[in-house]
């Protein structure tokens, strides 16, 4: 009781003098500050915050020369009941071959005011697991003891590696707030790495110097550490909105790549200081640009040379795409590196993208067809920097084959789309043509609108039913999403549609064109269901539940880009016919905004006996500026709004 | 048009001629034959497992991956597998180097010692076999086999044999599901049991269906007398709780600050009732639930002094802990085992074995039943919908026995929501809900609170939560006390489609409730079961409008079934209509005979729900 009367004094005493907030940065001292912070005040939300989170990376001799260690040491406040999820700490590592990652020295501690002093609880380490993720990556977990809102919780560990390629990235925010981040970067002579500062324009503080201590000594050079050490301090908690391509393209980070290595006799590599050099790497790479050879020589095994003779590049070229989308099964796994020799893909017929679609490019190449890498970045993975060549930004190849002078973009996983398409999933910027002696860049947005067309005859029948053809029409990237989840099997169709609205009447349902993939994909169905009768009139929905619902634009602000992927185009066309003894009582108001960026028609005309109800609107960018947000939102309240109209039918007197 | 003429030719030849053929490629992929021989070897268990799968085409390729289980209690080994074509040449052979090993972490866990060994065959010609054949092995065990013989839900097999072979003198039981008894072969000292089965009509999940895990053919064996960790026996019900008792013997020393503080909560409270609320709100406020699994297949709970030092475990180690604290305090309360889920699964009484997935704290005191869940941070004295209403095993030395968890009754579930809507004619009214909930939706706001930032909840509730079409302003979550078994959510927003002008008529839409989408009796195939009541109460005000007066009749309506009961009626209050919707459905088991008088009474109060029923016309037009 004494001492919390103390403490209170003490409190009362600091509070009159200090006004910023001076948080511990040393592990294992815990101060009055980081005791006492119980509401973040930059950010009153916040269900944890980190006081510190530094790190080094520095090399130790070893066998093979040098090894690489990441030394790590955080703190976190624990805010919140939410907040106490991150006391459950994830340390990935690799291994792999001849890397063989190891963590060593971890210690982790959670401290925790009560009556009147802290109390610290130590992890006991035989706690902790390791979950093997796949066949490379480990996970090493543990769950701090101890931990309520209000709980202090700190761990350091260490990692060792053999993979000087890749000096660890340092993220200096979070999902939530971070107070102090510091990475220090302790370089040696041999190897030099080029580094990217993401998502700020600079740092709080850096600094760089010789190391003091002793010099070090490999074979006959004799020298110093140079430290270079960045430092972010009051770092908001980084956010993830709806409709972004990816966290990589945000948060705040640097990013190292091995640029240089320097041998002790002072003769220098380049490793990868400029996409030539890159590119170079890649085509000498047993993955990459002698896989494309080892493939290029298995053509005739896999294709009879006679099928392909006399016939035109064009036609080369979709007789072996279709032959890989037939034969091969994407497994849903990323990369620029293929996985497995070009024989072992044929025999096991699964494999990465690099592998189908360098395996690809081989065979084009094969038989006579112009044909590269196309290195790009998926949405999921984020932005490229052009003007660093580092070849992490990459994790995806495509084909690009030249047929007839022209440049066509080609994917072997995505099996139901054009062979001169690309998944959406890759329409992310630019992508990097792999050919020797030249940097290229290739576009790959999409220009092309993907387009539903529902065009709808209406008719209410003697039994004062309504009844509906309707006839859906897609194309492009909606095509390809109806082949991919609807295809021509009827029977799912129909349950996929089945809705308490409407019964769909017996075998009325069709598809067009599920393999014909240069047409569109065709729906149509016949829909009964009941008429809205109020007071004797006859409310009518004229595109029933086929427009947009709801704004799909439900935050208030935005602080990025609206990125819908590609050019959307929607149209519908709804007839009405007029049954006996009515008369139009309502019809909704013509509507139009035309503009570079968007169009959007609603009209209606009368026939005294049918109605024609026409909408439709068009979004012509991909990618609209977060600076436009309320004007779209208010686009799609216009769309929700329109599309969802009531035409009204009143009984002749 | 003669195309497809063509097609249909072609069909029903087909049809004649190949009846086979044509059934079997309906499906992407079938379980042409599962086998499966258990047997003892130095009373330590070998399971040969057998797999035959036929993939027809390329969406039927998922299930040429093939996982298989593996755990540092039941080792794999013998992996044999191959590609076969349909006139039975082998085209390929698994390479050991193609398998790889990963964890196998359930998403509710933190942990667990599972793994898998994991393989893809494909070929690219359809149709195509993957055969394949590994051998497990068993040290101890609580079951002799759990075999269901279904690779996948959506997949068929068409043939599936299980054959145990043990001594003579091996005492086993077995429960059946969906499956006929066993042959029974005996030579000399050895008892062979073959059940065959099938499975090929194909179960697809439905609103409100039974589990579906117990719809497919299962045969569950377990010895009479078993050694896992300790030795144990599925003699009876209270033999089984003796050996789980054990297990837990001396898990139960609190640490001496622990018993401080203990001392220290409830010297001062006389009542006991009291007593178990101020431990259970320290067991609530000082630990947190984190499941991790390894060993002795997660039936020993970790120690009441380890959870004592961490602050944290799974339902096991919480619930044990609790325990020791009520004991040092001189209540007696018992750990029990139950089968939590929503929708309920029964347990097979008559088949003593481990059947319970959760544990929860059975607390009789003289004057009150005290059900306590130590992973929850909910209400004291709540079971929620993962555990009301079902057959509990309470665990007590020489007495283990079932008790019934107490059921949700319409009033614990009760939702009940105020909405007050002001007039706008330009497509925007202002709507405020004031809402109160229970049951389900009681524990999923709990669940959004302790999991989510504000940004985060914020996020849930405008795009889960808020009615579809409402653009959400504001809002507020709280509960009245933390004991309270119910939570409020009130909260501004603004919709277009409300107040509809038409010509000299305003149309006032209906704010329907949000219910389940019952497929219609042409397509239902299995029963409803409805484990908790469905109570909804609306009260809504429709501000009038200037200028216009009412011109629809305020005809009420009700509805009576035995599925349970809908009123709507309207008044007029100040310059309101009030609106006051109720739906009650009793909790109930409805075979799909009944089904279409059933989906009536739900249809009509969709009806009801869905139309217009005000409108408003202009006094003077």
């Amino acid at each position: 009781m004494i001492k919390i009367r103390i403490l209170s004094v003490l409190i009362f005493a600091f509070s009159l003098c200090s006004l910023g907030q001076e948080y511990s940065r040393e592990f294992g001292k815990v101060v009055k500050d980081d005791v006492e912070l119980t509401e973040y005040p930059a950010d009153k939300n916040a269900e944890a915050v980190v006081l510190f989170d530094m790190a080094k990376s520095y090399f130790v001799d070893s066998n093979n020369g040098f090894d690489l260690v990441f030394e790590r040491t955080s703190r976190i406040k624990i805010l919140t009941e939410a907040g106490i999820k991150w006391a459950e700490i994830e340390i990935p590592y690799y291994q792999e071959g001849n890397i063989y990652e190891k963590i060593f020295d971890l210690e982790a501690y959670s401290y925790n005011y009560e009556n009147g002093q802290i109390n610290k609880t130590k992890l006991d380490v035989s706690n902790s697991y390791t979950e093997k993720i796949n066949h490379y990556w480990n996970l090493k977990k543990f769950a701090l003891p101890n931990v309520k809102a209000g709980t202090i919780i700190e761990y350091r560990y260490k990692i060792n590696s053999q993979y000087l390629f890749n000096l660890r990235d340092w993220e200096f925010q979070r999902r939530i707030p971070v107070v102090y981040s510091e990475y220090e970067v302790r370089m040696i002579p041999f190897y030099g790495y080029t580094f990217l500062l993401q998502g700020a324009n600079k740092f709080s503080s850096t600094m760089s110097y010789v190391d003091k201590g002793l010099s070090r000594q490999f074979g006959s050079t004799n020298y110093n550490d140079y430290i270079n050490k960045y430092i972010m301090k009051d770092l908001p908690a980084f956010n993830s909105e709806e409709f972004i391509t990816s966290i990589n393209d945000y948060i705040i980070k640097i990013d190292f790549q091995l640029s240089k290595i320097t041998q002790p006799n002072g003769s220098k590599i380049d490793v990868m200081t400029s996409w030539d050099l890159m590119i170079k790497d890649l085509l000498n790479h047993a993955s990459f640009g002698k896989y494309i050879a080892k493939a290029e020589k298995l053509l005739p095994s896999v294709i009879d040379s006679k099928e392909l003779e006399s016939k035109t590049t064009q036609e080369k070229f979709d007789i072996i795409i279709n032959y890989v989308k037939a034969n091969y099964n994407w497994d849903k796994m990323d990369g620029k590196y293929a996985s497995k020799l070009p024989n072992k893909l044929i025999t096991e017929k699964v494999g990465n993208c690099a592998d189908i679609n360098l395996f690809t490019i081989g065979l084009l190449n094969g038989a006579g067809i112009e044909a590269y890498p196309l290195l790009i970045s998926t949405r999921e993975n984020g932005k490229i920097k052009y003007d660093y060549p580092f070849s992490h930004f990459f994790d995806y190849v495509l084909i690009l084959a030249i047929i007839d002078g022209q440049n066509v973009l080609s994917d072997g996983t995505e099996i139901l789309s054009l062979n001169n398409r690309i998944p959406s999933r890759c329409i992310n910027e630019r992508g990097l043509i792999v050919k020797k002696d030249e940097v290229k860049w290739v576009g790959l947005e999409c220009l092309l609108p993907s387009e539903i067309n529902t065009e709808i005859a209406m008719e209410i029948t003697k039994e004062m039913d309504l009844r509906s053809a309707i006839t859906k029409t897609s194309t492009e990237y909606e095509a390809l999403y109806c082949r991919n989840n609807y295809s021509d099997d009827v029977e799912s169709i129909k349950k996929k549609l089945d809705s308490k609205d409407f019964t769909i009447i017996d075998s009325t349902i069709s598809v067009q064109n599920q393999h014909d993939k240069n047409e569109p994909y065709v729906l149509s169905y016949t829909t009964l269901s009941q008429t809205s009768i109020i007071n004797d009139k006859i409310y009518l929905s004229p595109f029933l539940g086929e427009s947009l619902s709801e704004n799909p634009l439900k935050q208030p602000t935005r602080t990025y880009p609206i990125d819908m992927v590609y050019p959307t185009k929607r149209s519908f066309k709804t007839s009405i016919n007029i049954p006996e003894g009515y008369q139009v009582y309502f019809i909704p108001e013509e509507f139009k905004i035309s503009n570079q960026s968007f169009d959007f028609n609603y009209s209606v005309k009368n026939e005294q006996t049918q109605l024609v109800v026409s909408f439709d609107y068009y979004f012509k960018k991909s990618v609209y500026p977060d600076t436009d947000y309320s004007k779209i939102k208010y686009y799609f309240k216009e769309i929700v709004k329109k599309g969802n109209e009531k035409i009204v039918l009143s009984k002749k007197i | 048009m003669i195309n497809v003429i063509k097609k249909i030719l072609i069909l029903i030849i087909n049809c004649i001629v190949y009846q086979g053929i044509i059934k079997a490629q309906n499906f992407d992929a079938e379980l042409v034959s599962q086998k499966t021989d258990i047997s003892l070897l130095n009373n330590k268990l070998i399971q040969n497992h057998y797999f035959e799968i036929r993939i027809n085409n390329r969406n039927g390729e998922k299930y040429a991956k093939i996982s298989i289980p593996y755990s540092k209690l039941n080792q794999v080994s013998k992996i044999e597998a191959y590609i076969q074509e349909d006139n039975g040449t082998i085209i390929r052979k698994l390479k050991k180097n193609e398998i790889i090993e990963r964890s196998s972490i359930s998403d509710y866990s933190f942990y667990e010692d599972d793994f898998v060994k994991e393989f893809t065959l494909k070929n690219n010609t359809y149709p195509y076999t993957i055969i394949y054949s590994y051998q497990s092995f068993q040290e101890e065990f609580l079951y002799l086999g759990y075999w269901s013989p279904i690779l996948d839900r959506k997949v068929p097999t068409y043939f599936a044999n299980l054959t145990v072979t043990l001594p003579k003198d091996y005492a086993i039981a077995y429960s059946l599901q969906q499956i006929d008894v066993p042959i029974i072969d005996i030579f000399e000292n050895q008892v062979h049991y073959t059940w065959k089965t099938q499975y090929t009509q194909i179960i697809e999940p439905e609103v409100y269906s039974p589990v579906l895990r117990d719809l497919l053919p299962m045969v569950t064996l377990v010895p009479k007398l078993f050694k896992f960790e300790l030795d144990g026996s599925f003699e009876s019900w209270q033999t089984y709780g003796d050996w789980q008792f054990k297990l837990m013997q001396e898990l139960d020393t609190l640490p001496d600050n622990e018993k401080n503080k203990i001392t220290a909560l409830t010297h001062s409270i006389k009542n006991e009732k009291e007593k178990v609320r101020a431990l259970y709100h320290y067991l609530q406020d000082a630990t947190r639930y984190i499941n991790i699994s390894i060993e002795t297949g997660g039936l020993k709970p970790h120690s009441a002094s380890y959870v004592s030092a961490n602050k944290y475990g799974d339902c096991k180690a919480l619930t044990n802990y609790l325990k020791s604290m009520l004991n040092f305090v001189g209540i007696q309360s018992y750990y029990t085992k139950i089968l939590a889920g929503d929708p309920i699964s029964m347990i097979d009484k008559s088949f003593p074995s481990q059947q319970f997935n959760h544990v929860i704290l059975y607390v009789p005191l003289k004057t009150d039943t005290i059900w306590l869940d130590c992973t929850s941070n909910g209400a004291f004295n709540y079971l929620g919908t993962f555990t009301q209403n079902r057959e509990a095993f309470v665990v007590d030395k020489n007495n283990s026995h079932f008790v019934h968890t107490p059921a949700l009754t319409p009033e614990a579930v009760h939702e009940k929501r105020t909405i007050s809507i002001s007039n706008d004619l330009s497509h925007k009214s202002k709507i405020n809900f004031k809402n109160e909930y229970k049951g389900e939706m009681y524990e999923q706001l709990l669940g959004l609170e302790q999991s989510f930032n504000e940004e985060g909840k914020a996020r849930i509730i405008r795009n889960h939560i808020v009615d579809k079409g409402f653009d959400l302003v504001d809002y507020q979550v709280f509960k009245t006390h933390r004991d309270s078994m119910k939570i409020h959510l009130s909260y501004n927003s603004y919709a277009q489609n409300i107040y509809n002008e038409y010509g000299n008529d305003i149309v006032l839409n209906n704010l329907p409730f949000s219910l389940p989408q019952f497929e219609k009796p042409t397509i239902r195939k299995l029963p409803v079961q409805i484990d908790y009541p469905i109570y909804k109460t609306d009260s809504i005000y429709y501000e009038l409008v200037p200028g216009y007066k009412l011109v629809s009749n305020l005809s009420n309506y009700s509805l009576s079934t035995s599925y349970g009961t809908y009123n709507l009626t309207f008044d007029i209050k100040n310059n309101n209509i009030l609106m006051v919707k109720s739906l009650l459905v009793h909790s109930g088991y409805y075979p799909v005979e009944t089904y279409p008088d059933f989906y009536k009474f739900m249809h009509d109060i969709d009806d009801l729900e869905r139309k217009a029923h005000l409108v408003l016309t202009k006094t003077n037009p």
